[in-house]
């Protein structure tokens, strides 16, 4: 037989007979053998154990519901802490432990420049801003760090205005320093290099930015 | 009207809506039968049907809360299991008549207990799930719904979401389709059928 005989073919769709018009076919001598036969065909049975694996299948679902359900409620509660922190107003030793650990983040940033410039002889002679991120790294990480000092150990105004003060100065100098690594060097991954340089400090300095206001006002109100 | 096994489910559903999963054993006993028949008249496979009736009661189980309070259970469940084995079909198309071979194997064994007799049988039944195969999926689970499973008109219409109509004239159009087809299979049989009286010549290896 041809193979293409052998595979399934399937009989043009059903034409649209009002059912009405049947006869009741299946009094029809013509297919009462065939009825006959299809209804003294002997039922199959499933497996033995086939309701303790459905019941095993539905168990094994439910733990991963569960699992899931779990999962979705820390997510949950972590993020409704995370909003409670970002929202409400922190104490004045509150800002500088942020202002001390993301001085230490650049401090790290600089350690990592550091050993990583080393490997970087072939760029070229024109990229001497990258060239000096390591310091710019660790200047940023001193600042930073002085001002958390400052607002842990003097606080008072002058402390405030000075952190602010700092921090506009950073947020300024990051979308700089940013934009100018990206005019010293071009190539198909000089967007990427840009957002990292400049989206995360931004983000960093509005965030230190906003704690230092919300304290501010929480003071002015008194 | 409600039957007493229609309210007998919902009282089961109740129960495992307030948390007793274990109750809902009580169902797959119940209707495993039917479901796993569904199965394998539409595949034409055990193992497929197998697979396939697990997954409509796990469907089944996960898609509970949305069962209606007063709605039956047994039009319902045939709906995810004819849906279910629909899909399946629709993704892995059987080959013919390869799967026939296979599915005939996995048709059940009659009553009789003659040899010659259960050899015919077998035949016969290998010719009728041929046959089935070589129907629409529509058409398949119209007949397969009806003569299998012994449902109405009203039945097969609720389980396939189609009008009563329409239900009837795809059950009409398969089994004439399946007379036919059968009919078909008897000529070549008695053309192919051995004389009663031996032929001398040699038969030159032909089947």
């Amino acid at each position: 037989m041809d193979e293409n005989d052998s595979r399934q073919r399937h009989p043009p769709a059903e034409a649209e007979e009002p059912a009405d018009a049947l006869p009741n076919f299946e009094a029809q001598q013509a297919f009462g053998r065939v009825i006959e036969q299809l209804r003294a065909e002997p039922a199959a049975e499933p497996a033995a154990d086939f309701t303790l694996r459905v019941m095993a299948g539905i168990s094994e679902v439910q733990s991963e519901m569960t699992d899931a359900a779990t999962a979705a409620r820390q997510l949950k509660k972590r993020t409704a802490s995370l909003l409670r922190y970002l929202t409400e107003t922190p104490s004045l030793s509150d800002i500088a432990l942020c202002f001390l650990l993301a001085g230490f983040f650049y401090f790290l940033l600089g350690v990592i420049f550091f050993l990583g410039i080393q490997n970087l002889e072939p760029l070229p002679e024109t990229a001497g801003w990258l060239r000096l991120q390591p310091q710019v790294a660790m200047l940023t990480a001193g600042v930073l760090g002085t001002l958390g000092l400052l607002l842990l150990l003097v606080a008072g105004g002058f402390a405030l205005r000075l952190a602010r003060l700092g921090t506009i100065a950073y947020i300024g100098f990051s979308v700089f320093n940013g934009i100018w690594i990206s005019l010293e060097n071009t190539g198909p991954f000089t967007p990427i290099g840009l957002l990292c340089f400049t989206a995360a400090p931004v983000l960093l300095g509005l965030f230190l930015a906003a704690s230092l206001q919300r304290y501010h006002r929480r003071a002015a109100a008194g | 009207m409600d039957s007493e096994q229609d309210r007998s489910d919902r009282r089961i559903i109740r129960q495992v809506w307030q948390g007793h999963t274990q109750a809902f054993a009580r169902l797959v006993d119940s209707y495993k039968g039917p479901v796993f028949n569904l199965a394998l008249r539409m595949t034409a496979s055990r193992q497929d049907a197998e697979d396939l009736a697990q997954e409509t009661f796990l469907k089944a189980y996960l898609g509970l809360k949305r069962f209606k309070p007063d709605g039956r259970f047994f039009p319902w469940l045939f709906t995810i299991a004819v849906n279910t084995v629909r899909n399946h079909l629709k993704k892995n198309p059987p080959v013919l008549p390869a799967r026939w071979a296979a599915g005939a194997q996995d048709l059940p064994a009659g009553p009789d207990s003659d040899p010659q007799r259960q050899l015919e049988d077998k035949q016969q039944r290998s010719q009728i799930a041929g046959a089935l195969q070589r129907l629409s999926i529509e058409q398949r689970e119209a007949v397969v719904l009806r003569y299998y499973q012994d449902l109405s008109f009203d039945d097969i219409a609720a389980v396939c979401a189609v009008p009563v109509s329409t239900a009837k004239m795809r059950v009409y159009r398969g089994i004439q389709r399946l007379s036919t087809m059968l009919d078909e299979m008897l000529l070549r049989n008695a053309d192919n059928d051995p004389p009663e009286k031996p032929v001398k010549e040699p038969d030159n290896g032909r089947k």
